[in-house]
């Protein structure tokens, strides 16, 4: 299991900022979901009952609704866990050094990604939909000069309060990284032998 | 032509979709074990998962006991002409 308390590679000076995850509104979609799905057994007993009860009088029908029941059952609870599950395992971890993602893609595909925060390009907020519109709820994307060139946070709360947080960690990172470098060309301007060696 | 069925053959079917269930349930699970963050939240969606589970069975084996699986259905084709 992932402990936030201690991240993989995490430096010294390394602090959690900011634990973003999916709006509430998830969740709530997925509840309605799940008490559809285990609504329609009870709808079709009762219309089945109401309008054909003789068959439920016949043991061989007794038989194959049981074992329909218990199969709609398993499968409602396996695509209520995996959906929660697709919710659930998406984290995304912001430090003062870096952004961790965690997506669960599929059931045998999950991506774990890092992005340095001196690399952020551009961070940009959107809000679109009715209930996003109402809860503040939306899309955080982070462009960047890494590899992955496009970070896409879905159905973040408060999205551009985090988008704003990220903009103004980025800064404070940025500072540090340029401080940095220029620390690293002083010295080789001082020692050229140092710089030769390299 | 007649054609006897026990209701016992259903199990057959059944035993199917529970394997396959249980191996999507097994790897969800793992999925959450090894990926999800560690707190009570994670153990309670693992746990309750489990728990949910063995109550279907639960309820599944109790009405099964007052069904005559041994029974058979007829089936019967009939002369067409």
């Amino acid at each position: 299991m992932i402990n936030l308390n201690e991240l993989a590679h995490q430096q010294d000076d390394e602090n959690l900022e900011i634990t973003l995850k999916q709006h509430w509104m998830i969740p709530v979609q997925i509840s309605i979901a799940c008490l559809m799905l285990f609504a329609v057994p009870f709808i079709a007993y009762g219309f089945i009952g109401y309008f054909f009860a003789p068959l439920l009088e016949s043991p061989a029908m007794q038989a194959a609704f049981l074992v329909i029941l218990s199969c709609y059952a398993l499968l409602a609870m396996l695509y209520l866990l995996q959906t929660y599950l697709d919710y659930y395992l998406d984290t995304w971890i912001v430090t003062n050094k870096r952004i961790i993602s965690a997506e669960r893609e599929s059931l045998f595909h999950y991506t774990i990604s890092e992005l340095r925060l001196y690399q952020i390009q551009d961070v940009a907020a959107e809000i679109k939909g009715f209930f996003p519109s109402i809860l503040g709820y939306g899309k955080v994307v982070v462009q960047t000069a890494g590899e992955v060139s496009e970070f896409t946070f879905l159905n973040i709360p408060n999205a551009q309060a985090a988008a704003q947080r990220i903009i103004s960690l980025t800064d404070a990172d940025r500072k540090l990284h340029v401080e940095a470098l220029t620390k690293i060309g002083e010295v080789e301007k001082e020692n050229p032998i140092t710089k030769k060696r390299i | 032509m007649v054609l006897s069925l026990p209701y016992y053959l259903l199990f057959i079917p059944y035993g199917i979709f529970v394997l396959v269930f249980g191996f999507y349930s097994f790897f969800n699970l793992f999925q959450l074990y090894k990926y999800g963050v560690n707190n009570t939240h994670t153990r309670i969606i693992l746990y309750g998962f489990v728990a949910l589970t063995l109550m279907v069975f639960v309820i599944t084996f109790l009405a099964a006991l007052n069904i005559p699986w041994t029974n058979t259905v007829t089936f019967d084709s009939g002369n067409m002409y």
